[in-house]
């Protein structure tokens, strides 16, 4: 196994010698093909934590290191992390400072000191991964939010990264925005990116994540799964973190494992573990619950094709 | 803008009393007037980018360094003539060019040309009267016990400095109404002045959108709680907003210092362009438009 691509070791930063530490002795590892999910209230450092992944923010102590290598302070190694290292903004007005799309999305390969024909090649690639070909020639911020989310992502894409930092995607964008953010995620992860969230949706955390990282008043007080990281009530009352919707009604009704979506709800477990006639190997034991089973079926049936309706 | 149309025909009557018949001169004098009052209006709370009017308009793919550079001789050529229709001309050239040509809309055009008209206005009135014991003037005004008069001589003086600066003006309005700054920017660069100048010029531009932006948002959530609901509440809540506004507008400004920096700013702001070579059609223009403004400069001068 590899060094992993992105590495923190005991990193501490706080904003001025005043300050109380934004982030305390935090150590952690990500590599490519990763799903991390990173939850915490306000002020417990999240953002902090992205801005010293890409050294914007020079931690006070500890390090960080790109496949292996310690990131010194040296400009050229400094842009190699950057480079491989992309930070999305929560506000996409932070990030877009030029007139066009086309330039805008050009920016980053521009510093970067590459010939003409390859800038080009990556703003095209960049465009088309994120479907902005008719904005191409349009200004930035004239665009609708999650438009303007999208020519943010394209920006950072056209780096060439290999890890993703998303600071709060999902804020501000509409559902239907939100479903494109994660159909858009779910196409960069299968480019074999890893991918960085910061989120306060508890429910978008345990959909997507294979991993969750959950911040507290500057430090990392857990680093697990998704399933460990729920189950854990006393972290999640000093967090003041929930537990997702579907988790709750895994948990209720006995389910396993627990649904990451509403189709993967199966209600005939759920019919099995209320109704008290219900046999244990889901046969019904009797008319009553063989009528339970029949209109069971029913809204098993009616609820796939709604989940199916709803997605085209 | 009302006030503007009014001080467009004070100082258009001050200007031309005299010089024209005084009934073509009341005309003149309403019709500029009821234009720049009519025509220059605005909503308040408009945000006018002229940026977005550039990549609008179908003088876009005109190589922005033949703009530039024709618009920078017309310049030279309109301030040394020593002739007001030089500046006039050029003037209704650049009207016609911007509105009809390049598909900006006249209103837009005219609200754009009634900012700096407004200092053009009051520079003239300044350059205009005079006062002195005794009425010499063509016009002569009492006032408390001395004349404030306008002699024929600074009428003729106004006119020439007045006309110079429309054109002027027309011509920059020319240029930046159909080059986005990005484009005026490479045409410098590649002109050699020194990147750290391009790229701060580029974010001064920027940054200013920045603070309008806020400035905006800033204003309407103070409308939205009365903060304008009479004179002394709206000179409080001014206050309070220019006070916060240079506060905010540097936080966002940081903010997007810290985007550029992830993305390996390294002090020098570059965008990618497509290029747009200089056509036949298009130089043999902007030749001739420049060699008939400097044949009429010397004939007129």
């Amino acid at each position: 196994m590899g060094e992993p691509t992105l590495q923190l070791d005991h990193i501490s930063f706080r904003y001025n010698d005043d300050a109380p530490y934004a982030l305390k002795d935090l150590s952690v590892a990500v590599d490519k093909h990763e799903k991390v999910a990173v939850l915490g209230n306000n002020g417990a450092g999240k953002s902090t934590f992205f801005l010293c992944c890409n050294k914007v923010l020079t931690p006070e102590e500890g390090t960080v290191s790109l496949n292996g290598e310690v990131i010194g302070k040296s400009k050229k190694e400094i842009n190699r992390l950057r480079q491989a290292v992309g930070l999305i903004f929560q506000d996409p007005d932070s990030q877009i400072i030029a007139s066009t799309v086309e330039s805008e999305i050009s920016f980053g390969p521009m510093n970067l000191r590459l010939d003409e024909s390859d800038v080009k090649r990556r703003i095209d690639e960049s465009i088309q991964k994120m479907q902005l070909e008719e904005f191409r020639t349009r200004p930035p911020h004239y665009l609708s939010g999650g438009e303007r989310k999208r020519v943010s992502i394209a920006d950072i894409l056209a780096m060439e990264p290999e890890v993703m930092l998303f600071d709060e995607p999902e804020a501000s964008l509409d559902p239907y925005n939100v479903a494109l953010l994660e159909k858009n995620l779910k196409m960069l992860h299968d480019q074999g990116l890893g991918i960085i969230i910061s989120t306060h949706d508890v429910n978008f955390a345990w959909r997507w994540a294979d991993r969750i990282l959950v911040f507290n008043a500057g430090e990392m007080v857990k680093d697990a799964t998704p399933e460990e990281v729920f189950a854990d009530m006393d972290l999640l009352i000093q967090c003041n973190l929930e537990q997702p919707i579907l988790y709750r009604i895994g948990e209720m009704f006995g389910l396993d494992p627990y649904p990451r979506y509403p189709e993967d709800i199966d209600v005939m477990q759920v019919h099995d573990s209320m109704c008290p006639y219900a046999g244990g190997d889901g046969h019904p034991t009797n008319e009553q619950c063989a009528d339970h089973h029949h209109e069971m079926e029913l809204v098993s049936d009616a609820l796939h094709k709604h989940i199916e309706a709803r997605s085209e | 803008m009302v006030a503007t149309g009014i001080l467009t025909m004070i100082v258009v009557w001050c200007m031309f009393y005299g010089v024209i018949p005084t009934v073509w001169l009341a005309l003149l004098c309403v019709v500029l007037g009821v234009i720049f009052a009519v025509l220059s209006r605005h909503e308040h709370g408009d945000f006018f980018d002229i940026d977005m009017q550039a990549q609008r308009s179908r003088l876009l793919k005109m190589s922005p360094a033949l703009k530039n550079w024709s618009v920078i001789a017309l310049m030279f050529i309109c301030i040394a003539s020593n002739s007001p229709w030089v500046g006039l001309g050029l003037a209704v050239f650049c009207l016609i060019m911007t509105v009809i040509v390049g598909g900006i809309e006249l209103h837009d055009y005219v609200a754009l040309m009634a900012i700096p008209l407004v200092f053009m206005l009051i520079s003239g009135l300044a350059l205009l009267f005079e006062f002195s014991p005794e009425a010499a003037g063509v016009i002569n005004i009492p006032l408390f016990g001395i004349w404030m008069f306008v002699p024929d001589v600074n009428q003729a003086k106004t006119i020439l400095v007045m006309a110079k600066a429309f054109g002027a003006i027309s011509c920059l309005y020319l240029l930046s109404l159909s080059t986005p700054m990005v484009d005026i920017i490479g045409v410098l660069r590649r002109a050699h002045i020194p990147d750290v100048v391009a790229s701060l010029m580029y974010l001064i531009y920027r940054c200013t959108f920045i603070m309008l932006e806020m400035h905006h948002s800033m204003k309407d959530a103070a409308t939205c709680r009365l903060g304008y609901c009479n004179l002394s509440t709206s000179i409080r809540t001014t206050g309070q907003i220019y006070s916060n506004l240079f506060a905010r507008s540097y936080k966002k400004a940081n903010n997007m210092f810290d985007a550029m920096e992830s993305r390996c700013y390294d002090g020098d702001v570059e965008f990618y362009s497509t290029a747009k070579p200089i056509t036949a059609v298009q130089a043999v223009f902007a030749i001739a438009v420049i060699v008939a403004t400097l044949s009429a400069t010397i004939v007129l001068y």
